[in-house]
């Protein structure tokens, strides 16, 4: 069980994600950024982006959002996990999934192990320990 | 000297001569001026008064829309407190939000809490929910267990909620089972109208009918005072920048009106009785002209100087005195004259003729202690309320039940920085103003949610990671509650309005934008209050000047300034004593009052000072004085002063406190024309034989 912890101080939270936002999800064109590791099967994640999407006509001109597609012991997501990220429409299909908890088939692009792996890397160096794990100025919101 | 030689005869012969054709022509000017009059006048001077007040700029400098902040108190007796009750409650907060202007809502529902939303140890979000989401039965026993964490939203059976628009708002299409009160009672426009000139047209009308025991004046009268009206009416919505029409330009110009009409038609009367009737109009003209040129003068200089200042209900008020004083000037000597000259009086009554006498005896054989007397406590009444008016802050209560006031900080964003702003300014309005019940402001949310995330943690709020709490209330939507515009806001709560008007004060000093619509309205109008004192201080030093012009003689001077401050500073040192709140109807009373008494003093000082050579007795001089100026004048006066007293029963607060500071303003002003001017005339200029160039005989 990961420690229950930011290990990383908000600096290098921060120093680490800038490397690692290739690999993720955007939606958004505002200033502030907000990173976030979600499991597409988290019944919280869902929440989380059901939210977001809700109040995205305010969000999106104000935030900058980076989802990163982490998955949760027990989940066994890591096949749509793999599908979402091999996807042509990535944003598409995590809507898909996440907000209207639809299937979509099994694809692998080669590229999307790559992105978990990178992925994963970076959230144990944070010590990302639940889903949705929230980062706002290198700070998670417990 | 030839009459044809006179002054005004040639005037008066065209007059006669093309009566038809200048008939024709008015009833021209008329019919295309209805082309001008634009539908239903405004009862409600909101607008007026807020553009171009200094806070309100404040506003517009940004963009800002001022804010419409309406208590709705619905009363749930029939249920009670109860899950019904709340059920019921919630159905109109959700109509409330779909109303288009609506802004933000400050009710029970939108009152937030923290929690953190768990699954499991690796499933668990941190979210705030308001009350409206929780359960009824959580809801119903969340506020009996904290009664006074609520207490600004529940009162036992009352519900209060407070809607915050950028538009008035109707809410007659809500669907609330309970009863509610607003407190903006708003009733149709139409039904004041009809109201308003039923009570004109019956009262004027009765009076004149009465006055004169003659239909004459009656049908002269309504036709006249309907010109004058219309026409000024039509000017002034043609050349005002205002677009409104408020409804007091109205009253302002049947006053003027009504008051030229008795005058020349009551001279016009009287005259029959002595002159030959080819001769009356022209004595009547000569009598009159002069006098009324003056008083004409005064309201126009004084008065209309109003339309220089940058407010626009100062302006609308002065551009509507200007064009109605012109207009009662201009149709009182052509239109009135024309219509006149079709008619004559056979047997003119005078109807005052024994009270005249009667007066003129007791006022002539006056105790010089009793005036002293009268001099001496209006002078220490006079001290007083001028003493009060620099000392004692101004009360200018809008509406008693608004108790929120809405301000943002001038700032922009939510950090740090401007959270400080926020506690400070709360801080300081806490310690001066322990009228204050409590406040509603992102700094009051994030402590709140701080203390319930972090029980055992002190609250600091530069410790507080803020963009977090940023982001929470823009994901939960409850950001348009604490903020507007990008500014953070803060709802003052009162317990009652008593500090109303400091706290007002205190918070201009503030660098912060005051936003809601009550409050920017009181603001405008406390600004309002100087100028128009200055405007009625103006006047008065007019009038003085005319009168030292007209007569040369200081005594006359002192006299007519008595006769106009000495009601005035009555009614002011009243209004201080019993602490009633001062309102700009008041002030709007009093420049009504000064134009009218001005009127009056200038009427019988210029009579006093034509007669000046005339060998008569003390009664007999005051005798006639009353048969030709008091009577018209105590005629105009009683038939406005009842018109006046019948506006307090219009339901709407404006027109309905004009009539009655004006009725009371009114009754003082006769009263000091009527009774003090005479005994002041016997007093400083009959019975002083260091006057030169006047009869002081007996």
């Amino acid at each position: 069980m990961p420690e229950k912890a930011q290990l990383l101080s908000p600096p290098d939270t921060l120093e680490v994600l800038k490397e690692l936002k290739p690999h993720a999800i955007v939606f958004g064109e505002g200033e502030s950024e907000i990173h976030t590791f979600i499991d597409p099967y988290c019944e919280m994640s869902q929440r989380y982006l059901a939210f977001v999407f809700e109040q995205q006509e305010r969000m999106f001109p104000k935030y900058k959002f980076y989802f990163y597609l982490y998955e949760l012991n027990g989940k066994n997501s890591s096949h749509i996990i793999t599908s979402i990220l091999s996807s042509e429409f990535k944003d598409v299909a995590l809507k898909s999934v996440m907000l209207n908890h639809e299937d979509i088939p099994f694809e692998d692009n080669g590229e999307a192990q790559r992105t978990v792996h990178a992925i994963a890397q970076t959230a144990i160096k944070i010590g990302v320990f639940k889903r949705p794990y929230i980062i706002i100025n290198g700070k998670v919101k417990q | 000297m030839r009459k044809e030689q006179l002054p005004y005869f040639g005037y008066l012969t065209f007059l006669r001569r093309f009566r038809v054709h200048l008939l024709f022509l008015m009833a021209l000017i008329v019919s295309v001026s209805t082309l001008f009059i634009k539908d239903g006048f405004v009862y409600s001077d909101k607008l007026l008064w807020l553009t171009g007040s200094k806070e309100y700029s404040k506003l517009l400098a940004l963009k800002h829309p001022s804010l419409n902040v309406e208590k709705v108190i619905v009363d749930i007796s029939s249920d009670g407190w109860s899950e019904t009750a709340i059920a019921k409650l919630k159905l109109l907060q959700l109509q409330l939000l779909k109303k288009e202007h609506v802004v933000a809502l400050n009710t029970l529902f939108k009152q937030t809490s923290i929690f953190k939303n768990k699954l499991s140890d690796t499933q668990s979000m941190t979210e705030i929910i308001s009350l409206f989401d929780a359960k009824n039965s959580d809801i119903y026993k969340e506020v009996l267990d904290n009664p006074r964490k609520y207490k600004n939203f529940v009162d036992t059976n009352k519900i209060t909620f407070y809607i915050v628009s950028d538009a008035e708002i109707s809410l007659d299409e809500f669907q609330c089972s309970y009863p509610y009160e607003r407190s903006k009672i708003q009733s149709s426009a139409y039904v004041k109208d009809i109201l308003l000139f039923s009570i004109l047209f019956i009262i004027l009308a009765a009076s004149f009918t009465i006055a004169f025991k003659s239909i004459l004046p009656t049908i002269l009268g309504m036709i006249f005072i309907v010109t004058s009206t219309f026409l000024t009416v039509a000017i002034y919505q043609l050349i005002s920048p205002v677009e409104a029409t408020h409804i007091s330009i109205v009253l302002l110009s049947v006053t003027v009106s009504v008051m030229d009409f008795v005058y020349v038609y009551y001279k016009w009367h009287v005259l029959h009785h002595k002159v030959h009737k080819s001769l009356v109009l022209y004595r009547v003209m000569t009598k009159t002209i002069v006098p009324v040129f003056w008083t004409t003068s005064i309201s126009v200089i004084g008065i209309g100087s109003l339309i220089f200042v940058d407010s626009y209900i100062l302006n609308s008020i002065g551009l509507n005195v200007v064009l109605s004083a012109s207009m009662g000037f201009l149709l009182s000597f052509s239109f009135l004259f024309v219509l006149l000259s079709f008619f004559q009086q056979e047997n003119p009554q005078i109807i005052t003729k024994d009270s005249a006498k009667y007066f003129a005896d007791r006022e002539a054989g006056y105790n010089k202690t009793w005036l002293t007397l009268f001099l001496a406590f209006s002078a220490i009444v006079f001290v007083y309320g001028t003493f009060m008016y620099f000392t004692k802050p101004m009360n200018v209560i809008v509406d008693t039940s608004s108790t929120k006031i809405q301000i943002s900080l001038s700032t922009e964003g939510m950090s740090t920085k401007t959270l400080l702003e926020m506690q400070t300014i709360q801080n300081l309005l806490n310690e001066k103003f322990p009228n204050i019940d409590s406040f509603e402001s992102a700094y009051t949310e994030i402590e709140k949610l701080y203390i319930q995330e972090y029980p055992n943690e002190k609250f600091d709020i530069n410790s507080v990671d803020i963009e977090s709490y940023a982001f929470m209330f823009d994901l939960h939507d409850i950001t348009k509650n604490i903020m507007n515009a990008n500014h953070l806001t803060l709802s003052i709560y009162l317990k009652n309005t008593n500090e109303n008007t400091e706290i007002l004060s205190f918070l201009r000093t503030k660098n912060v934008l005051i936003q809601d619509d009550s409050s920017l309205l009181q603001l405008a109008k406390i600004d309002s209050i100087n100028t128009l004192f200055v405007v009625v201080l103006f006047v008065l030093i007019l009038i003085m000047s005319v009168i030292y012009h007209l007569t040369k003689t200081w005594q006359f001077v002192w006299i007519a300034l008595l006769v106009n401050i000495i009601p005035l500073s009555w009614f002011f040192a009243t209004i201080m004593l019993l602490d009633i709140p001062l309102s700009t109807e008041m002030l709007v009373s009093m420049v009504i009052t000064v134009s009218l008494s001005s009127d009056a003093t200038m009427h019988f000082i210029f009579y006093y000072y034509n007669n000046r050579r005339k060998p008569r007795s003390s009664a007999k001089v005051l005798e006639s004085s009353f048969l030709y100026i008091g009577t018209p004048l105590g005629m105009g006066n009683i038939m406005l002063i009842i018109t006046f007293i019948l506006l307090v029963f219009i339901p709407d607060t404006t027109v309905s406190n004009i009539g009655l500071y004006s009725s009371l303003l009114a009754i003082l002003s006769l009263f000091m024309e009527l009774f003090v001017l005479p005994v002041l005339f016997l007093n400083q200029i009959k019975a002083n034989t260091a006057l030169k160039g006047y009869y002081h005989g007996k």
